[in-house]
C-alpha cells in the first residue's frame, strides 16, 4: 500500500532524475569527443560532431532497392554510383563521358559498332576481375529485366549485340545508329554487375536478391542497411582505382527537412540532398555558421506542359497567349530568389544543341489579349493547372500563373494531387496545364526532346503536352541515327525554333542546384545533370 | 470463466470487422487513380516494359479477382510482395512494426504516469492553482499540433540545450542490439547492451513526450471529470470524516471507482498514438509504420499499404480487447452480472 500511493511521485522522480542527469552533459559529448581527434593527431576540433573520416549526407526520400536494374529512384542511384563502376562515367562538373572501366573505345564509320577496351585491374568486391563477359551479361540483364534500364537500351541493343573479342575487350553492334549511345552508358542503368549474380537468381533474375545487396565494383562496398533508418558504405580497401577518400559514408533518411536543417547547423549531418529544403528556406539559411550553400548549374528544367490536344489550348493562339501573359521576371525573383534563368527551349543551357535565338515571348498583356480575341476567348476563359503535392517551388509558381493569367481574363484553377495520382493524370491527358521538373540522364538533346515532341512518346513517354508535329519527327529520327554533329546541332536547333513557335511547352526556368553543407566539406563539385551523383569517394572534410 | 467465453467471442468478432476492413482498404486504395506499375518504371519505361510487369502484378485482373487472391494469401499468412521494397510484406511489417509499437508503448507509459496523477491532482484541488495549471497544460496538450510541438522540443532540447538526440532510433555508427523482439529497448536491455539501452531510450524521450502530449491532455481532462463525481460520494466524504490520509482516499478509494471510464479511454488514446505516430515519426525520422506507410501510399503500393492498415487494426482490437477485459479484474460487479 505504501508503494501504491508512492509511485505517481516516485515514477516523476525517476524522469526528472533522468533529464537532469542527461542534462549535466552533451549529449554524446564523450563518444563523439573522442571520434573527433584525427589521424594526424590534430587538436579536438571545435565541434564535437566533426569527424574527419565519416561523412553523413541527409535525404528525405528513403531508397526502394539497389538492383541497378530494376530502379528510377534518384536516391538508389546515389548509393549504386559509389558501389558500381561504369564503362564510363561523368567526372566533376564535366557531361562529358570519361574512361572508367573502359579505357578507350572505338566507333564504326556507320556509327553502328562500338569497341571497347577495358582496364585490367578492375576487380569486383569478391575479387573477380571485371572483364568482357561481365559487361555482356550486365547489358543482357539489363534489357531482360525489362524495367528502368531497358527503356534506354532495349531500343538500340538487344542479347545478339555482343561479341566478347578477349577478356577485356567486347564490341557492341546497335540495331540502328544512336549517337547519343556512349553517354547513356554513363548513366546509373549502365553499371557492370558481377557475373557471379547468376547464383542468385532465383525465378526473377536475381532482383529481390539484388534489390538488398551489391555485386559491383566501386569504391565503396554496402556495409549495413537499416531501411528507413541508415544505409551506410564503408571503403573497398582493394578499390582498382583511386583511393576512396570517405572512410565511411552514412545514408540518412530525414524525413523531416526542418530536423535535416538543426541536423546540418549542428554539425552531425555534413550535407544535406539537394532537392530537399526549398529555394526560401535555403536563404535563410545563408550565413548560417559553420553552414555554405553550394552553387552550380544544373542541366535541371522545370516546365509547364500544355495540353495541345485538349480545349482551347488546342488554339496555338491561346497557348501563345499564354506566354505572353507570364511575368517571368518576378517569378524568377519571387519563387526563385533569382537563382534560377529562364530558358528558351527544352535544351537546357550549357548542353550542345542549345539554341540561345530561339523566340522568347515577353511579359505583354496587350498582345496576350489580343490573341485571346482573336481565338474567341474575349469573354475569358476558365482552366486548371495540375501540380503535385509538397513541392513550394510548384505550389508558388501556380500562385503566381494565377495571378497573372487574371490579368488577361483567365481564370486558372490550382489542382493539387499526391504524386501517383498526377503522374496519372499527366500522363493520360486529362489536365490542361501540369508542372513538372526534369533532369536529363545523359547529355544530349535528344534525350529531352524527344520525350517532350516525339508524337511517339505522348502521354506515357512523356510527352505531356500530346503535342505532335511531323516535322519534328523526322528531325529527331534523322538527328538520333546521325554521326554528323553539325547536321545533328542544325536539327536539335530547328525543332527549338518550331517549338518556340507552337508553344507546347512553356519553360519556366533552368534553376541553379544548391545543396546545403557544412563549410568543412571540401572537393565536391555539383554536376549539372547529375546532382543525385555525390563523389564521396573524392569528397574530404577538413576544418 | 465469464472473462473466458467474454474474451473467445470478442476474438471470433474480430474475423467480420477485420475482413470488413480489409474490403473497405482494398476497394478504397485501388479507386486512386494511377498506376502502379508505372510508378516502379519510371517515366523511362517502354509500353511494353509496363504491360509486361502490369500483368505480372496481376493488376489486369478484375478488382473482385485480385481481392481473392489477396485473401487467399492472407489466409496462407502471405500478405504478399511489395512493389515498392520488393520483399515480402509480413518481413517489411515485421521489420517497421517495432519501432512504432514501441515508441507508442512509451507514450502510452508517460500517458499513465503523467495523465492519470495530474487528473487527480486537479479534481482534488478543484479551481485551484494546481487544477488550473494542469487543465491548461492539458488543454494544450490537446490542441497543439504534434507536428509543431515537435519541431518545438528539438529546437529547444536538441539545437539549443544539446541534451537529447534529434533523430532516429540510436546514434549514428551505433549498430542496433541482436533482434529479438525488435524493440531496441527491450532487446537491449534482454542482451545487457548498456551503450545502445542508454542511447535507445535517450532517442525515444522526444518522440515520446511529443506523441504522448495528445493523450496525456485526453487522460488528465477524464480523470479529472470522472474524479470530480467520485469525490462528491458519500464513502469519500465518509473517509475523510474517519481521517484517512489524502493520498490513500485519492488513489486507494477513489481513484478505483473514478478509473473506469479512463480506462476505456486509454483503448482510444492508444489508437490515436498509433495513427499519430505517422507524423511524429517524420518529424523525429522514426523508420516505423507511419514511415513504411506513407512510402507505400505514395508508390501505389497496395499490398503494403493493405499489411499496415490491416496490422494496425488487429493492434487495436487486441489493445481495446485488453481494456476490455481489464473491467473484470477492476470492477468486481462485472464478475457477477
Amino acid at each position: 500500500m505504501e508503494f501504491k500511493t508512492r509511485w505517481p511521485k516516485f515514477f516523476l522522480f525517476l524522469i526528472i532524475a533522468v533529464l537532469v542527469l542527461a542534462g549535466c552533459q552533451n549529449y554524446n559529448e564523450e563518444t563523439e569527443g573522442e571520434g573527433a581527434a584525427s589521424p594526424e593527431g590534430t587538436p579536438a576540433e571545435s565541434n564535437e560532431n566533426f569527424d574527419a573520416e565519416v561523412f553523413n549526407f541527409a535525404t528525405n526520400q528513403d531508397i526502394p532497392g539497389l538492383d541497378p536494374h530494376g530502379s528510377a529512384a534518384n536516391t538508389t542511384f546515389r548509393v549504386i554510383y559509389m558501389t558500381y563502376d561504369r564503362l564510363v562515367t561523368y567526372d566533376g562538373t564535366s557531361t562529358e563521358p570519361q574512361p572508367q572501366l573502359a579505357e578507350s573505345w572505338e566507333v564504326s564509320d556507320d556509327g553502328k559498332e562500338y569497341t571497347f577496351k577495358l582496364v585490367e585491374n578492375a576487380k569486383f568486391h569478391d575479387g573477380s576481375p571485371v572483364t568482357a563477359e561481365a559487361v555482356q551479361y550486365s547489358f543482357t540483364r539489363a534489357i531482360n529485366v525489362g524495367k528502368s534500364a531497358a527503356g534506354i537500351f532495349s531500343k538500340v541493343i538487344d542479347e545478339n549485340s555482343f561479341e566478347v573479342i578477349d577478356d577485356y575487350t567486347i564490341k557492341i553492334t546497335l540495331k540502328e545508329p544512336f549517337a547519343p549511345f556512349v553517354s547513356t552508358l554513363g548513366t546509373a542503368f549502365g553499371n557492370i554487375i558481377n557475373p557471379a549474380l547468376e547464383e542468385n537468381h532465383g525465378d526473377d533474375l536475381g532482383e529481390s536478391f539484388l534489390s538488398e545487396e551489391v555485386m559491383g565494383s566501386g569504391p565503396y562496398m554496402l556495409d549495413s542497411w537499416d531501411r528507413g533508418e541508415t544505409l551506410v558504405l564503408k571503403a573497398n580497401p582493394d578499390y582498382w582505382g583511386e583511393a576512396p577518400t570517405m572512410e565511411t559514408v552514412n545514408i540518412r533518411f530525414i524525413t523531416e527537412a526542418s530536423t535535416a536543417r538543426l541536423m546540418l547547423e549542428k554539425g552531425e549531418i555534413d550535407m544535406i540532398d539537394n532537392t530537399v529544403i526549398s529555394p526560401e528556406v535555403l536563404g535563410q539559411m545563408e550565413g548560417t555558421e559553420g553552414v555554405e550553400i553550394l552553387e552550380a548549374d544544373g542541366y535541371q528544367i522545370d516546365y509547364m506542359p500544355m495540353n495541345t490536344e485538349k480545349g482551347a489550348l488546342a488554339d496555338v493562339r491561346v497557348r501563345q497567349a499564354i506566354a505572353h501573359s507570364i511575368n517571368y521576371d518576378a517569378l524568377l525573383e519571387s519563387v526563385y530568389l533569382g537563382k534560377a534563368e529562364r530558358i528558351v527551349g527544352a535544351v537546357p543551357k550549357g548542353m550542345f544543341g542549345f539554341n540561345s535565338d530561339a523566340k522568347l515571348y515577353d511579359y505583354d498583356l496587350d498582345k496576350a489579349k489580343e490573341l485571346l480575341k482573336e481565338a474567341g476567348h474575349e469573354s475569358g476563359l476558365e482552366l486548371e493547372i495540375a501540380i503535385s503535392e509538397d513541392n513550394e517551388v510548384r505550389s508558388n509558381t501556380a500562385l503566381l500563373l494565377q495571378s497573372d493569367l487574371e490579368k488577361v481574363g483567365v481564370t486558372l484553377n490550382i489542382k493539387t494531387y499526391a504524386w501517383p495520382t498526377f503522374l496519372d493524370l499527366v500522363t493520360t491527358g486529362k489536365h490542361d496545364f501540369g508542372l513538372v521538373s526534369w533532369t536529363p540522364d545523359y547529355p544530349d538533346p535528344d534525350y529531352n526532346l524527344w520525350y517532350f515532341a516525339h508524337s511517339s512518346s505522348k502521354g506515357p513517354g512523356f510527352n505531356l503536352a500530346f503535342y505532335e508535329n511531323s516535322e519534328i519527327d523526322a528531325l529527331l529520327e534523322e538527328g538520333r541515327t546521325s554521326t554528323d554533329e553539325a547536321l545533328r546541332e542544325n536539327n536539335y536547333m530547328e525543332i527549338q525554333n518550331l517549338m518556340a513557335e507552337e508553344v507546347p511547352y512553356i519553360f519556366v526556368a533552368q534553376p541553379k542546384l544548391q545543396a546545403p553543407l557544412r563549410s568543412w566539406v571540401k572537393g565536391y563539385e555539383l554536376n549539372p545533370m547529375n546532382s543525385w551523383y555525390v563523389p564521396f569517394h573524392k569528397i574530404t572534410k577538413e576544418e | 470463466m465469464d472473462a473466458l467465453r467474454f474474451i473467445g467471442k470478442r476474438l471470433l468478432l474480430m474475423i467480420p470487422i477485420l475482413i470488413g476492413i480489409s474490403i473497405l482498404t482494398f476497394a478504397i486504395s485501388n479507386t486512386i487513380p494511377g498506376d502502379p506499375a508505372r510508378l516502379i518504371l519510371g517515366p523511362k519505361a517502354t509500353p511494353e516494359g509496363l504491360e509486361a510487369l502490369r500483368e505480372d502484378m496481376g493488376l489486369n485482373d478484375p478488382l473482385y479477382v485480385q481481392y481473392g487472391n489477396y485473401m487467399a494469401g492472407i489466409f496462407q499468412g502471405d500478405l504478399g510482395k511489395s512493389t515498392y521494397s520488393q520483399r515480402p510484406v509480413v518481413e517489411d511489417l515485421l521489420r517497421y512494426s517495432p519501432a512504432t509499437f514501441e515508441l507508442t508503448m512509451f507514450a502510452m507509459f508517460i500517458t499513465l504516469v503523467v495523465g492519470i496523477p495530474f487528473g487527480v491532482i486537479s479534481a482534488s484541488r478543484k479551481d485551484r492553482i494546481a487544477d488550473q495549471f494542469t487543465r491548461v497544460f492539458a488543454l494544450i496538450g490537446v490542441a497543439m499540433p504534434a507536428f509543431w510541438l515537435g519541431l518545438l522540443l528539438l529546437l529547444f532540447f536538441y539545437l539549443k540545450l544539446g541534451v537529447l538526440p534529434g533523430s532516429g532510433r540510436l546514434d549514428g555508427g551505433m549498430s542496433p542490439p541482436e533482434y529479438i523482439t525488435g524493440m531496441y529497448t527491450i532487446d537491449a536491455l534482454l542482451t545487457g547492451n548498456w551503450p545502445v539501452l542508454y542511447a535507445a531510450v535517450m532517442h525515444m524521450i522526444l518522440p515520446g513526450i511529443t506523441l504522448a502530449a495528445v493523450t496525456v491532455g485526453m487522460i488528465t481532462r477524464m480523470t479529472r471529470s470522472s474524479m470530480l463525481t467520485v469525490l462528491q460520494s458519500d464513502y469519500i466524504r465518509t473517509a475523510f470524516a474517519k481521517g484517512a490520509p489524502e493520498n490513500r482516499v485519492l488513489y486507494g478509494h477513489a481513484l478505483r471507482n473514478g478509473i473506469m471510464p479512463v480506462i476505456t479511454l486509454l483503448g482510444m488514446a492508444f489508437g490515436h498514438a498509433l495513427g499519430g505516430s505517422v507524423l511524429v515519426e517524420a518529424v523525429f525520422s522514426w523508420p516505423g509504420l507511419g514511415q513504411y506507410a506513407v512510402n507505400a501510399i505514395n508508390y501505389l503500393d497496395f499490398p503494403a499499404v493493405m499489411g499496415v492498415t490491416l496490422l494496425i487494426a488487429v493492434m487495436f482490437i487486441i489493445v481495446n480487447l485488453i481494456v476490455d477485459t481489464l473491467y473484470f479484474f477492476i470492477d468486481p460487479r462485472l464478475k457477477h452480472n
